[in-house]
């Protein structure tokens, strides 16, 4: 166990990595055997993650299961080191869940070169894992720009029409953004080798002490730039609109991973970098932030009203959540950053399982115009039951997970400045108005298309994918402990540093020596309860001496 | 004992969620009587189980009965205190009562959708969503959080937005349901910043901790925060005039008659348009600190009443005029709790719940044996066909317009003698009240004459076809009229009590007296003792009786040989009576108002903010920069990297903007 402890975080990265070997190793024409191994390859990869879960301590703010090897020349002070807190866990379980849905969503949306794509989606989650558990800001990058290339060719390859344009503006919005942040973790690091003592290092651990006490100008700048990249990915208003191109050119599982994860990183970011990094700078931007996170909360949900093709539409609705989530993320205090990582993984599940039934009638009808359907409910009645919950959860009623992160990120921001929280709040309404108008146009009313009356309604692994999603929308609108226990010791940290102004203080905890000190501690205080009972037994036996 | 009433709790709550479930996904293949069966059992055991916990524990101890059943939301703050939401119901006699309303008049409805739905297909689906309805009903009325409320307060928003359009197939019945849901959300907003402020001020959502944290602030300290007091009761305004459609927000229910008659009846008329006034009554405590809110209150409520009355007016649909009825007695109920007479807003609640089922259900049964006719022109002596609907009906009618002995007198003249003496009354809300209720007579004795008396208008195939409902429709009826008849006997009025020599409260002012006593004190300490007299409340009791038995008699001679007879008297208002009949075109205004100019902004938004000012930008701003960068430096070869580059340089300068 004491090797699982410390290789596990490890083991996550590069176990998918070694199922693209496997993927090769079977015949070229076996794509469904394929197909089988790869799901085989997600469902381990998410057996391995429940490890992390079980023995994750959620009292303990630090990196556990952490991990430092040697990786480039001591010289440069760029190291491999992993590990997870109570965010980056999360996230990290949101990944390994959402994985196997995917990947069988694919069996029946990936038409051609079955192999490849799951090759990079294996990639992808390769990737993904390792930017949430990395701790060395070069590790961060270069796992951070590996989640580019497997969604570029998933885009660019199995896509719609305009894919070719589609993943080209994908890939350069998130590339500029990227190159800033480079510059700002070059930056840093010489910084932090200017200060006399200092061994250069891109520790994430050791920067965060470093950043924490510049000047708040070049806090501001380095901040700016990071957020910046972070913003791009998220997107946050004005940087989105790569974001419906992307979505709506991309095949169904492309589309559900993005929304699911892929966007969370942005967010992850700024949560693990932008934030605690710049504690003070981030208190100066909050109310920029906020604004513009209110901004594209209402402007996300107007556009998203009016579309016509229903996959851009939701994902302007993403535009819209997101805005939720960054705002969360500004308000600075514990409902924020609480409510914002609930949303984060909410939204994923919900918006991931609309994507899902988007791609259930374009598999049928190889359109997303909202006019071409219609009355699906009549046809399609198990679909409208997961259409209808989908979009409960997306609209954020009470009992579904959205409603809990939703409610605790408007209370957040309203702690921050009440004027915030009410304009943030408007997108309660707003959201009502496009998920419903969606359904109003797709499952409801009359069936206007003669082809739409000979639809199939969802086939069982349709079903089992869509109800695994549905399930979790009402398990999370009322079991919020799974995701609250385990984060909110790292977020009140968290709270408490920027706060305070201060360094964000972790230390990276091997399992092995937190169990031996466990140990320690259990003996010791066995020890001590012996000789209090002793010397108890000694009072009494004194007592009745007397 | 204790964990006893707790295990009957749960089960009161969760049996109609479980009737849901079975309904929904296990039972969609049955015939139509096991669906019933099954959704009658799981609304009408709870019922069962009701009764003995309201008037046995709750009745007894005057304290509430408590289920605390897991933490709903947890999280540590910087600060060391937990912020902690539990997932908390508890019965007391306030919500008790709404407890026996719920699951009585819903059992009842229950069955009455037996034979209402007897004729449809797959009938599952509507035993599934209501029996859903009920169970977040319950938990509207019995959580002990505002959260929990909460949960109640969108899932019955939901539910209605399921059952309005059940009949999906006709996008207008959709559509309906998107509106009633859109509308209800503006209100919810209300209620979320209600409860933001609460946990800002007083740091907890729940009702009880609530009340001990208000009555323990003193009256400074309410003096040096009455904009946000003031602020919490504006905002559950809102909320109300969502949920409960008042005004401005109360168009989305005259629409919400696109739903099955029993939805109408239940949801519509019986139990949670009446949330408002429930949520009103429970945070009476909070709301009487602020004499703005409680202000606001009355006269929204004072105007809804009559407003919605002169739309009732004139409506020839029958479930449209029942529709208009219900909003003008929603706003009855408001004004009782603005003027803070809180108990007779919730015995109006209970007698409008008994009678506007019990019309609602008439009228579905009329409905049901004319197949869907709901135009009052095409109707008339339908009393001889179809007898106990009929008188039913006549008693429903009567109980509404507060014929004296019927229970729509005794709660109705309790609110109008409090609209004129209570803490927050004025003689004009009394006067506005008044006038509704003169409305009110007018329109149900019109409606009653024209769809009960006087000569058949149907076409012959209809009125051959046109018998009475069998029993599982009937019985209902009968049993909701004996409780028309009854039930307002729990708001006797001072000066009848004092005829007959009693002089104590009467019983629904001692009932809800534990919850209630808080909000009264308060109330005494901030505005002094009520201004009424004996000699006042028989004026103005004979004031009303007057009135409504001219308007009613004004009715009958107008209506008594059909709808023509209001033509002459329509016609000499001319414009005045189109603008009425056209519901004084508030959609229209709506419309031009807020949904057309936020379509336009949307797709401005789309078209030149998104098309073009940011993709313009992106798009164009790199060929400009490209421009100026071509003519000093070579061009490179490779389109993509120079497009990189140039995006590049771009994209810095914008952050250099908006940074400085």
């Amino acid at each position: 166990m004491a090797v699982v402890h410390e290789w596990i975080l490890t083991l996550l990265i590069f176990f998918p990595l070694a199922g693209i070997v496997g993927l090769y190793v079977l015949p070229a024409s076996a794509v469904g055997a394929q197909k089988a191994f790869a799901l085989g390859v997600c469902m381990v990869e998410l057996l391995l993650s429940l490890h992390l879960v079980a023995y994750f301590l959620p009292g303990l703010s630090d990196f556990q299961f952490a991990q430092r090897l040697e990786w480039l020349p001591r010289s440069t002070g760029i190291e491999y080191i992993v590990g997870v807190d109570g965010m980056s866990l999360i996230l990290v379980i949101l990944t390994t869940v959402l994985c196997p849905l995917v990947v069988l969503s694919s069996y029946s949306s990936i038409t051609k070169n079955m192999r490849e794509f799951l090759a990079l989606f294996l990639l992808l989650e390769a990737s993904m894992i390792g930017a949430l558990v990395a701790l060395d800001l070069v590790l961060f990058y270069v796992f951070w720009e590996a989640m580019l290339i497997p969604m570029y060719f998933i885009i660019g390859i199995w896509g719609g029409k305009e894919r070719i344009y589609a993943t080209t503006k994908f890939f350069l919005y998130t590339v500029v953004g990227s190159l800033l942040m480079l510059v700002a973790f070059a930056y840093l690091y010489y910084l932090h080798g200017q200060i006399p003592g200092n061994a250069p290092t891109t520790s994430l651990i050791e920067l965060y002490k470093t950043a924490a006490s510049l000047p708040l100008e070049t806090q501001l700048w380095l901040f700016a730039a990071t957020a910046f990249a972070f913003a791009i990915k998220v997107p946050l208003f004005p940087f989105h609109t790569w974001l419906p191109d992307a979505h709506v050119q991309a095949p169904t599982p492309g589309s559900v991973i993005l929304a699911g994860v892929l966007l969370k990183m942005g967010t992850y970011g700024l949560m693990r970098i932008s934030i605690p990094m710049f504690p003070d700078a981030s208190k100066v931007a909050a109310p920029f932030l906020i604004s513009l996170s209110i901004v594209g909360i209402v402007y996300g949900a107007l556009i998203a009203w009016r579309q016509t093709d229903i996959k851009k539409l939701v994902a302007y609705s993403s535009v819209s959540h997101l805005g939720f989530v960054v705002a969360g993320l500004f308000a600075l205090n514990e409902q924020g950053f609480n409510g914002a990582l609930y949303q984060m993984v909410n939204h994923g599940i919900s918006t991931g399982a609309l994507f899902l039934l988007i791609g259930v009638i374009y598999e049928r009808r190889h359109t997303r115009e909202m006019s071409e359907f219609g009355g699906l409910a009549k046809v399609m009645p198990w679909y409208a039951v997961f259409f209808v919950i989908a979009t409960m959860g997306s609209v954020a009623l009470p009992g579904t997970g959205g409603f809990i992160g939703e409610w605790l990120i408007l209370l957040g921001v309203f702690k921050a400045d009440p004027l915030y929280g009410v304009l943030a709040g408007t997108g309660v309404i707003l959201g009502a108005v496009y998920m419903l108008w969606m359904a109003l146009k797709t499952i409801w009313g009359p069936i206007t298309k003669p082809e739409n009356n000979r639809l199939q309604d969802v086939g069982p692994r349709e079903s089992f994918v869509l109800g695994t999603l549905c399930v979790f929308i009402f398990v999370f609108g009322f079991a919020s402990h799974p995701i609250l226990d385990h984060a909110q010791t790292t977020l009140v940290h968290l709270k408490r540093s920027v706060a305070m102004g201060e360094p964000y203080r972790a230390r990276l905890v091997s399992m092995n020596e937190l169990i031996a000190e466990q140990q320690e501690h259990h003996v010791a205080s066995a020890t001590k309860r012996l000789e209090n009972k002793r010397s108890d037994s000694k009072t009494e036996s004194e007592d009745r001496a007397q | 004992m204790q964990e006893y009433e707790s295990v009957m709790l749960g089960l009161i709550l969760f049996l109609p969620l479980v009737g849901a479930i079975l309904n929904g996904f296990v039972l969609r293949r049955v015939p139509l009587a096991v669906s019933a069966t099954v959704g009658t059992l799981a609304i009408a055991v709870p019922f069962a189980l009701s009764v003995p916990l309201v008037f046995g524990p709750v009745l007894e101890s005057g304290s509430a009965v408590r289920l605390a059943l897991f933490d709903w939301i947890h999280i540590a703050t910087a600060g060391g205190s937990d912020f902690r939401i539990p997932f908390e119901v508890s019965v007391d006699r306030l919500s008790g009562t709404l407890l026996l309303i719920i699951t009585g008049v819903g059992s009842l409805i229950h069955i009455y959708a037996s034979g209402y739905m007897s004729h449809e297909k797959g009938v599952y689906r509507f035993y599934s969503y209501l029996n859903l309805f009920v169970f977040s009903m319950l938990c509207l009325a019995l959580g002990s959080n505002m959260l929990v409320t909460f949960l109640g307060w969108e899932g019955v928003g939901v539910c209605s937005y399921l059952l309005i359009g059940y009949w999906f197939e006709k996008e207008a019945n959709a559509a309906a349901g998107m509106k009633a849901f859109v509308a209800n959300r503006v209100g919810d907003l209300g209620f979320l910043v209600a409860m933001f402020l609460s946990v800002k001020l007083f740091g907890t959502l729940d009702y009880a901790s609530l009340g001990e944290a208000v009555a323990s602030l003193s009256p400074a300290w309410f003096e040096q925060h009455s904009l946000e007091v003031t602020l919490i009761g504006l905002c559950l305004l809102l909320g109300v005039t969502g949920k409960s459609a008042q005004l401005p927000l109360y168009v989305w229910l005259p629409d919400a008659m696109a739903g099955p008659t029993p939805v109408s009846a239940l949801i519509h008329a019986a139990t949670m348009v009446t949330a408002g006034v429930y949520l009103m009554a429970r945070m009476s405590f909070l709301l009487v600190h602020s004499e703005v809110a409680m202000m606001a209150i009355a006269v929204v409520g004072a105007a809804t009443a009559l407003f919605a009355a002169t739309i009732g007016l004139v409506q020839t649909d029958i479930k449209k005029v029942l529709a208009y009825s219900t909003v003008s007695q929603l706003g009855f109920m408001v004004l009782a709790c603005g003027v803070g007479a809180f108990q007779y807003g919730v015995a109006h609640l209970m007698t409008h719940a008994f009678f506007k089922a019990l019309l609602f259900l008439g009228a579905g049964s009329v409905i049901h044996a004319l197949h869907h006719e709901q135009d009052l022109r095409k109707m008339g002596g339908l009393i001889r066909k179809m007898p106990i609907t009929g008188w039913t009906f006549v008693i429903g009618t009567l109980a509404i317009i507060g014929f004296p002995g019927l229970s729509g007198f005794f709660s109705k003249d309790e609110i109008l003698y409090y609209a004129w003496t209570g803490s927050y009354g004025h003689p004009i809300l009394w006067g506005v009240g008044a006038l509704a209720a003169a409305c009110t007579s007018f329109y149900m004795v019109r409606l009653t004459a024209l769809v009960f008396f006087g000569k058949s208008r149907m076409d012959r195939e209809a009125e051959a076809h046109c018998h009475e409902n069998p029993l599982n429709m009937t019985a209902p009826l009968m049993i909701l009229a004996v409780l028309a008849i009854v039930g307002g006997y729990v708001s006797v009025p001072h000066a009848i009590g004092h005829l007959f020599g009693f002089d104590g409260d009467n019983l629904i002012t001692s009932w809800l007296k534990p919850v209630l006593a808080p909000a009264k004190e308060t109330m005494l300490a901030m505005r002094g003792e009520s201004h009424g007299s004996t000699a006042l409340e028989w004026g103005l009791m004979g004031a009303s009786v007057v009135a409504m038995a001219a308007s009613s008699l004004f009715a009958i001679v107008l209506y008594r040989s059909g709808p023509e007879g209001g033509k002459g008297l329509a016609n000499s208002f001319g414009a005045l009576y189109r603008l009425v009949l056209d519901k004084w075109r508030v959609d229209e205004l709506y419309a031009r108002l807020i949904y057309n100019p936020l379509k336009s902004i949307a797709d401005h938004c789309f078209r030149f903010g998104d098309r073009g000012l940011i993709e313009g930008f992106i798009n164009d701003g790199p060929k400009g920069v490209y421009l100026v960068t071509s003519v000093i430096s070579d061009v490179q070869s490779g389109l993509l990297r120079n497009y990189l580059k140039l995006v590049f340089v771009s994209v810095l300068v914008l952050v250099l903007v908006a940074v400085s």
